[in-house]
């Protein structure tokens, strides 16, 4: 990207640091690329933070003290637009969720489904927790949350993996795209599921 | 004339003033040497208003016409000063617009107006020692401050004409005071305790950009804790010595109370001082050494007490003492070599004692505000840059009562957070919005900070609306709410009214509150949203049963029936767990029928709605 000013190249894309002036956002500029990132989910988180500073320190508010109404406006909308981006992204479940409706998947909306037999597993699931609640097997409801943390934690890991092959998948194969774009989206639905039931399953 | 920039330190007792000089950075004293303006008010009989030290000597003559701890009283409505009340002998009323007023001799005046006059009475000391005009601040409040007490800051700040160019956090000011910005990166503790309250924060330090990570602390503990304690002391002994009730006599109880202070002090740099009251006819001569150990048995408890606001601070933080680089005292009481001992001890290193105390936060704000003046340009200031997060959540209340957050608390700010709703009511063309602050599951269990209507949507089934609410909160932590609705473009938006506000002290009963009902509250949260989410999954399969009924045998459509009306019964019930399982049967019968049928329709039927209702409002009436 250059600056429509003086073309120099940006490293930032609200901000031409050789003019120093903000410029317009790009309408519809995504989390990844408004942070000069591509858009992938491998992301290193402590690379994320230096870059939220490193543009905090242009695009602050504060640094347009004295500047035009429409300067210090513009300053506002895009560091908070900034922080939104960096509070998505650093978290692995927002990330995954906002990556795949940037690239075309479903939205948890569209796509409400779990991977296949998820839910029977659940049921039964439920049932052992109910059955330990009631019991008051505190050894087994720990054992259970355990299994179900463990569970989460490959499913976070299968996501990794399946948006490697996404992203890996040249966009003209709609039907493969599309199959994984909905595996994605039925392992985030899997992980929200287990989200609830881990909480649900702590001792009251 | 030339003018300058400032940074004022507006405290609870005592406020002040400091600019960056041609020998860098130092408090403004007046003609007198005076450093202080205690932030104290006095109205008398012909009109006159006494500002500082005048005025607090009038304040056990004339109680009810001298007003102090205004901060207190900042951004709130009088359901908020329940507390502070009951220690205030001045009048404070409400107006329609549940703002509260002080009325002193028949006239009403806001916090602001009120802390607008001292804010002037400093600036006026300012401008008369520096000969310069001041026209710009930057003014320091505690970070537990909330939007509503932050905009009514600003606001006093601008009727004492002064452009505020920031409010910043005292904590912050205190470590931009010491440089540490310009160090290293770390982690720095803030321990304030200061005449009236105690504010510990951690902050968070990171190539030059300041974060606020937790903040805790007691809006009751102070230094004049420490002098009740000793005027306790003291007036035991004269009741049982001299028989003399010295409660009962005003202007005696003044006297000890400024003996006691003044021993206080001593006791500071002395091992032992001496505390003696004498009334003005020689009846009552009190005298007794008092020795810095016997101080230091008093001040136990209260020390304690701050180190548990240190400890909630560290778990908040999710942080070990060990992980902590500075620490920094602020507030008066700090000089005191046992809570300097004992703030010591809990972290494990030495704080930071070169600057004083009591001058270290408006000293901060001097430097910010130079750097932000723009005549610090090119110079290492200009690089600080201070990023703030908002004390608690924000959201909205949705259908059924369940409070979605949008904002999560300790978000740095600016922020900006949009999401999207839509109608539970067929021809709804109102929305009400209806904004809260606060950690809890249910809306009713949260803190209101206003609403407004978004009218005039054209009538649509329900569902059909999007209502995309955005929720702006600026640099100075004041909130703007948007609403949407995208479909027609209609839309309303409300900036929040500084009507209500939160002391740390509630702020903590907040938090507090959130992890001991987490279990209970997340139970109600549970089941309003499984109702929710049951009724679309009801109403989508009774849809499809209806278009493939020629393809499913009777015990099919059977089983289908059974497993609504057992959904129905569940969702009725308390139960998450069994209307989740309820709610897991009936999409597994469905699966079939859904794939019955072809992609599109498929989609159409298990469509669903992950938009959450916003169920009030109804039809325009």
């Amino acid at each position: 990207m250059r600056c429509p000013a003086c073309g120099a190249s940006l490293d930032n894309p609200v901000f031409c640091s050789s003019c120093r002036v903000l410029l317009d956002e790009t309408p519809g500029i995504d989390h990844f690329r408004r942070l000069g990132l591509a858009p992938r989910f491998a992301l290193d988180v402590e690379d994320l933070e230096a870059r939220l500073i490193a543009h905090s320190r242009v695009l602050h508010p504060d640094r347009f003290i004295g500047r035009s109404e429409a300067e210090r406006a513009k300053s506002l909308r895009s560091s908070a637009a900034l922080n939104d981006a960096v509070v998505t992204l650093r978290d692995p479940w927002k990330r995954a969720d906002y990556l795949l409706v940037l690239l075309g998947g479903p939205t948890g909306a569209a796509e409400r489904r779990t991977p296949p037999a998820f839910v029977s597993e659940m049921l039964e699931a439920r049932e052992a927790v109910e059955e330990a609640k009631a019991s008051g097997d505190r050894a087994k409801l720990g054992e259970l949350r355990a299994s179900f943390a463990a569970r989460q934690a490959s499913l976070l890991a299968t996501i990794a993996g399946q948006f490697a092959r996404l992203e890996s998948t040249p966009r003209e194969d709609r039907a493969a795209f599309d199959a994984l774009a909905r595996e994605i989206r039925t392992t985030l639905n899997a992980t929200t599921y287990l989200a609830t039931l881990l909480r649900e399953s702590t001792e009251s | 004339m030339a003018d300058t920039v400032v940074g004022i330190d507006l405290g609870t007792t005592l406020s002040l003033c400091a600019w960056v000089g041609p020998r860098g950075p130092e408090v403004v004293r007046d003609e007198a040497g005076r450093r202080f303006v205690p932030s104290v008010l006095s109205f008398t009989a012909d009109g006159e208003v006494l500002i500082g030290d005048e005025a607090r000597r009038r304040a056990i003559a004339e109680p009810e016409n001298t007003i102090f701890s205004i901060k207190r009283l900042m951004g709130k409505g009088l359901a908020d000063l329940e507390h502070e009340l009951r220690f205030v002998p001045y009048h404070v009323e409400e107006t329609d617009r549940k703002l509260v007023r002080v009325r002193v001799r028949d006239r009403a005046y806001t916090p602001q107006e009120l802390s607008a006059m001292i804010l002037r009475e400093v600036r006026d000391r300012a401008e008369a020692r520096l000969g310069v005009e001041v026209t710009r601040a930057v003014i320091t409040v505690p970070a537990y401050f909330d939007d509503a007490q932050r905009q009514a800051t600003r606001d006093a700040g601008r009727l004492a004409g002064l452009d505020v160019l920031r409010i910043i956090n005292e904590p912050t000011a205190a470590a931009i005071a010491y440089g540490l910005d310009r160090q290293h990166d770390g982690l720095v503790v803030v321990y304030d305790f200061g005449g009236g309250t105690l504010d510990v924060s951690i902050l968070k330090l990171r190539d030059g950009v300041f974060q606020v990570l937790s903040t805790s602390g007691d809006t009751y503990l102070g230094g004049d804790d420490i002098d009740r304690s000793i005027m306790d002391v003291a007036a035991r002994e004269i009741a049982t010595r001299h028989g003399v009730d010295v409660r009962r006599d005003p202007s005696l109880l003044q006297a000890l109370r400024d003996a006691a202070e003044a021993t206080k002090i001593e006791l500071s740099d002395a091992s032992s001082a001496e505390l003696g009251l004498r009334s003005s006819d020689g009846s009552l001569d009190y005298r007794r050494p008092i020795t810095r150990e016997e101080l230091e048995t008093l001040l136990v408890p209260l020390v304690e007490r701050s180190l548990r606001a240190c400890r909630q601070a560290l778990t908040d933080a999710k942080l070990e003492t060990t992980q902590v680089n500075d620490v920094v005292l602020v507030g008066g009481t700090t000089r005191i070599p046992y809570v300097r001992r004992r703030v010591k001890e809990f972290f494990g290193r030495d704080p930071h004692v070169d600057l004083d105390p009591e001058e270290v936060v408006a000293l901060g704000a001097a430097v910010q505000a130079h750097a932000l003046s723009g005549d610090a340009s090119g110079s290492a200031m200009q690089e600080i840059l201070l990023l703030d997060v908002t004390p608690l959540s924000l959201g909205i209340d949705t259908m059924g009562g369940a409070f979605s957050k949008l904002i999560m608390r300790n978000s740095t700010i600016p922020a900006r957070a949009t999401d999207e709703f839509t109608t539970w009511v067929d021809g709804q063309t109102n929305v009400d919005i209806h904004i809260l602050q606060g950690e809890r599951e249910l809306s009713k269990d949260n803190r209101s900070l206003g609403r407004f209507t978004l009218r005039g949507i054209p009538p649509m089934p329900a569902g059909i609306p999007r209502i995309e609410v955005t929720f702006l909160i600026d640099q100075n932590g004041i909130l703007k709410v948007q609403a949407l609705e995208k479909r027609s473009g209609r839309e309303a938006s409300v900036e929040v009214v500084p009507s209500h506000g939160l002391t740390n002290e509630e702020v903590e009963r907040m938090l507090l509150e959130s992890v001991e009902k987490a279990e209970e509250d997340m139970t109600a949260r549970r089941m309003i949203d499984l109702r929710t989410d049951g009724e679309v999954v009801i109403r989508a399969t009774e849809k499809s049963l209806a278009n493939v009924r020629a393809r499913l045998s009777p015990a099919q459509q059977a089983e289908v029936r059974d497993s609504i009306v057992a959904l129905r019964g569940a969702l009725a019930g308390s139960d998450p767990s069994a209307a989740q399982a309820a709610l897991d049967r009936l999409n597994l019968l469905t699966m079939p029928i859904a794939e019955m049928q072809m992609n599109a329709v498929a989609e159409h039927v298990l469509r669903g709605k992950k938009l959450s209702e916003i169920g009030r409002g109804g039809e325009e009436k």
